[in-house]
């Protein structure tokens, strides 16, 4: 199978990042997008690239700043003198994947203006609405540490997010290589694509219609929703479209591990991913998400 | 460590159980069948032991051409005997094959019926007991064939082979269920098919007729011959009577047609007390049944004679032993009116005789009998069971030539010596003495109690007399021995007592008693204690229902059948229980591939990867697991529980 050759071949490109691309083409398989909040030179970039060449996609890069327009983004009109009319330059969000880094520095006008293409997959400039191309997947990054001029993401920018994950540092041995080998950003550019769009177009499809959801696995994950809602840590729980985004997710990770059906650890291994960026936690408890998070989890029955 | 291939012991159980079978059929089938049986047998072991075994065909044609046989030959009165002949044939042609599981199943049923047939001879517990035995074996063969469908080759370490039998857990708790069923069931008041089965018992001790000087030898037998549920009396009134001769011819003593007149000249027995004797008679004495001295009052389950002479015979043919109940009398009785030319008949008799009896003639005839007693006990006579004379004139032999012999010479010649004096006299066969057992409140009595004596018409009344030298007079048992043989009789009696002899009214009086019990309206506490019960057995049933219904909604709510859990539910439920032997525990909140991830063993891991894989499809994609799945998965858990861990101490 394709997918699991890209895998490999990933892996091999990203050393210890194992997880982290695993979650990523998970994102990717469910329609969704992906955050990354990590420190940079962790190799975010690197990631995204080499998942968009590995992929067969195109790829696009947006340098969040705070002067960053909505233009910038989408692309722009201008005038053509010789037709004498307008015409719409495509700006980097068409393009199937773009990485969007440090996006907590863009101005929240320009952070809004990434709503319409990852909820709806379209453009609107100057009235005139313009498809993006499919499959469409945005990574974005955000900086943990630098909160001094930054623009934190409002609930509902971050509800777009699918996932949202670190990379973290890699183990020792695979630092160690890299420093004996150096940067692979040359291989990675040159690298030969694997999947096609039509052959992604078509996981995304199965992934949506052909992963059986048993009705105990959607007890369960009522049963999650439910304690999130009744958490004394939280303020809000988890909302419904949060819930089919984590279910969404992890028919995903059903059809990465060659299941036709979703278990509950499919469940338990996105909700960390899932659901701390989409709850509210009561300001105390902030610092302390992952662990409520896993808190929840973890004591929740899991139905056999 | 020593192992054992399970086909060698299913082996031995096999012809365990089929030896005792054939053995068994020893009482029921002729001498003739039962060696070529028992040699045939032998011939299977003799094969077995050489691998080489009787084709199936030529077994197959053997079996059909004896089955035709015994049909021809088999009528109504010999019906049982010859099923039990052909089975067992028919067992010991099957030993003869190469066997496969299915014939290890013909075995078991060929014996089981042979078993059945056989319950019809042997009255005794240990018959039920080893019945009980049996039953075991027959479950642990059934249950080792299991393994040898699955393997052939099937071997368990020696250490392990107990655990075998705990399959016999079963039978153990069905046969605590069964005897409720024993005693609930309905049951016929007599049997479905009444079989004529000539009885086999060897007769001795007692017969029709009293015959001296053929035997030289009298052996002593210890069977029972019959229990007596009484209270306990005097010894000398132990004689129990069988009965009554008056014809002699010089050897034997039978009983004449004469006598045999009605009961009603038996006079004023109405002051006397009664002894009541329930009896268990085992042996048949010739359709005699044996009563305590004089009965008065008989009953039991079959149409009898009373004679004048106080011998009951049955006129039926009974199937032994046969209950029934009797009063009796022990003192004197009053007179009674008889022909005295009736029991003054007398053979030819030497002149000698005649003349030593004329010499014992006292003034009255109470003195006459005194005399011959006297005579008996002060002329020498000695009382035997070896070497007796055996010639032409047996009775004149032993007064004038050899003074010893057994009960039969005594009594014969003291009714004699009587007869030549003009005194009637008749001699009563039966059984004398007893041993008590206290524990059960009854008499048993032997084989060997068996005795002969005289009773002479004295002024207008029978009277005992014995002339017998007391030698065969019986002690209580003291030897521990016997004190063994006592307890085991007592279990055996009531065994007889309480399931041989339970039959339908005292199933009814039973289920009485249960109704009673319930039922009972005590006029002081009427209300409550009724109230009570009824109101308690209501309450019982209404829990009993919102139980059911609560079952069943809980049933309808999962839409599982909670009684009877599907395939993949009970699979899981056994993995997870396997691997808690080995120290893995799935916590509630742990979903099944996290519970893998725990597991350290790279085998046991490997396993339950495998178990996981195919449990999770019927667990989350909602199908229902098919039984070759299941014997798979099955399979896979075997294999996990013979791992033997490292870690952990069995």
């Amino acid at each position: 199978m394709n997918l699991e050759r890209a895998f490999k071949v990933l892996t091999q490109f990203l050393q210890g990042k194992e997880k982290a691309i695993e979650l990523c083409i998970l994102c990717l398989l469910a329609k969704g997008h992906l955050l990354i909040e990590d420190l940079p030179g962790i190799g975010k970039t690197t990631l995204a690239l080499s998942l968009a060449k590995v992929l067969g996609l195109s790829f696009g890069r947006i340098q969040g700043t705070s002067d960053l327009l909505p233009s910038d983004i989408t692309g722009t009109s201008i005038y053509n003198r010789s037709t004498g009319k307008f015409e719409f330059h495509k700006g980097p969000i068409f393009n199937h994947i773009v990485l969007i880094d440090e996006i907590n520095r863009t101005p929240p006008k320009t952070q809004s203006a990434l709503l319409e293409p990852m909820e709806e997959g379209q453009v609107t400039v100057d009235g005139q609405t313009y498809p993006l191309p499919e499959p469409f997947f945005v990574i974005a990054t955000q900086n943990p540490i630098e909160y001094y001029g930054t623009y934190p993401l409002p609930e509902a920018q971050l509800d777009r997010f699918l996932l949202k994950i670190s990379i973290g540092y890699p183990p020792r041995e695979v630092e160690k290589e890299i420093l004996k080998i150096g940067s692979l950003k040359e291989e990675i550019i040159s690298l030969e694509s694997i999947l096609s769009e039509e052959e992604i177009l078509n996981m995304q499809r199965e992934v949506k219609n052909q992963i059986y959801v048993s009705e105990k696995i959607l007890d369960y994950l009522l049963d999650l929703i439910e304690k999130t809602r009744k958490s004394a840590y939280l303020l809000a729980g988890l909302s419904t479209r949060g819930a089919l985004s984590l279910l969404l997710a992890a028919k995903a990770r059903a059809y990465f591990y060659k299941r036709d059906f979703v278990i509950p650890e499919d469940l338990k291994e996105i909700a960390p991913y899932s659901l701390p960026h989409r709850l509210i936690f009561k300001e105390e408890y902030k610092s302390l998400s992952k662990e409520i998070v896993r808190e929840i989890i973890e004591s929740t029955k899991v139905p056999i | 460590m020593k192992e054992i291939k399970l086909k060698n012991l299913l082996l031995f159980f096999t012809y365990l159980i089929s030896l005792i079978c054939i053995l068994l059929t020893f009482k029921a089938i002729d001498k003739f069948y039962f060696s070529i049986i028992i040699f045939l047998f032998f011939i299977s072991l003799f094969f077995e032991k050489h691998q080489k075994f009787c084709p199936r065909l030529f077994i197959n044609i053997m079996g059909i051409v004896f089955i035709l046989i015994f049909l021809f030959t088999t009528n109504l009165s010999n019906l049982l005997e010859n099923s039990l002949k052909t089975l067992t044939f028919l067992l010991s042609l099957k030993l003869l094959e190469d066997k496969k599981v299915r014939d290890y199943l013909e075995i078991y049923l060929l014996c089981f019926l042979i078993l059945a047939g056989c319950s019809y001879f042997y009255t005794n517990i240990f018959f039920f007991l080893l019945l009980i035995g049996i039953l075991f074996l027959l479950n642990t063969s059934l249950f080792l064939c299991l393994y040898i469908l699955e393997d052939q080759n099937f071997i368990i370490p020696s250490k392990k082979l107990l655990k075998i039998f705990y399959i016999n857990f079963i039978p153990f708790f069905s046969l605590f269920l069964s005897s409720i069923f024993f005693i609930f069931l309905p049951r016929l008041s007599s049997p479905l098919f009444n079989l004529n089965i000539e009885e086999r018992e060897a007769k001795t001790g007692f017969s029709d007729q009293v015959t001296i000087g053929i035997f030289s030898k009298i052996q002593e037998s210890n069977s029972i011959v019959l229990r007596v549920e009484m209270e306990k009396i005097d010894f000398e009134y132990l004689y129990w009577r069988g009965i009554t001769l008056d014809y002699f011819d010089g050897k034997s003593w039978t009983k004449s047609k004469e006598n045999t007149l009605n009961f009603h000249t038996l006079p004023h027995f109405f002051n006397n007390t009664k002894i009541k004797q329930t009896i268990y008679l085992n042996l048949p004495q010739e359709n005699y049944l044996l009563t305590l001295d004089k009965p008065i009052i008989i009953s039991g389950n079959f149409q009898y004679d009373k004679d004048s002479d106080l011998s009951i015979k049955i006129l039926e043919t009974k199937t032994y032993p046969v209950r029934y109940y009797v009063y009796s009398v022990i003192s004197d009785i009053g007179e009674e009116k008889i022909n005295k030319k009736n029991f003054l008949q007398l053979p030819q008799l030497r002149r000698e005789v005649e003349e030593l009896a004329k010499n014992l003639k006292g003034k009255s005839e109470e003195e006459t009998v005194k005399n011959i007693l006297k005579f008996f006990k002060e002329s020498g006579f000695k009382y035997s069971l070896k070497n007796l004379p055996i010639s032409t004139y047996p009775l004149e032999d032993f007064l004038l030539k050899y003074k010893y012999g057994n009960c039969e010479y005594f009594a014969s010649a003291m009714a004699v010596l009587l007869r030549i004096n003009g005194i009637p006299a008749r001699l009563v066969a039966g059984y004398k003495g007893g041993e008590y057992n206290e524990w059960g409140k009854y008499y048993l009595v032997r084989e060997k109690n068996a005795h002969t004596w005289v009773e002479v018409y004295l002024n207008g009344r029978w009277k005992r007399y014995d002339p017998t030298p007391s030698g065969i007079i019986l002690t209580q048992p003291s030897f521990f021995k016997e004190k063994i043989i006592f307890v085991l009789d007592l279990i055996n009696y009531y065994y007889h007592k309480f399931i041989l002899d339970y039959n339908l009214q005292l199933q009814v009086k039973i289920l009485k008693t249960f109704k009673d019990y319930f039922t009972k309206e005590d006029i002081k506490t009427i209300s409550i204690q009724t109230f009570n019960k009824t109101l308690l057995l209501k309450i019982f049933l209404v829990l009993f229902f919102i139980v059911i219904i609560y079952l069943s909604y809980l049933n309808f709510k999962h839409k599982t059948f909670q009684f009877f859990l599907p395939l993949e539910r009970k699979i899981l439920i056994k993995f997870l229980k396997t691997l808690k032997k080995f120290g893995y525990h799935k916590k509630e909140e742990e979903g099944l591939e996290e519970f893998l991830e725990k597991i350290k063993d790279p085998f046991l891991r490997e396993k339950s990867k495998k178990i996981i894989e195919i449990l999770e499809i019927y667990l989350y994609k909602d199908q229902t697991m098919d039984i070759e799945t299941y014997q798979r998965l099955k399979e896979f858990l075997k294999e996990i529980e013979n791992f033997n861990y490292p870690y952990v101490k069995s």
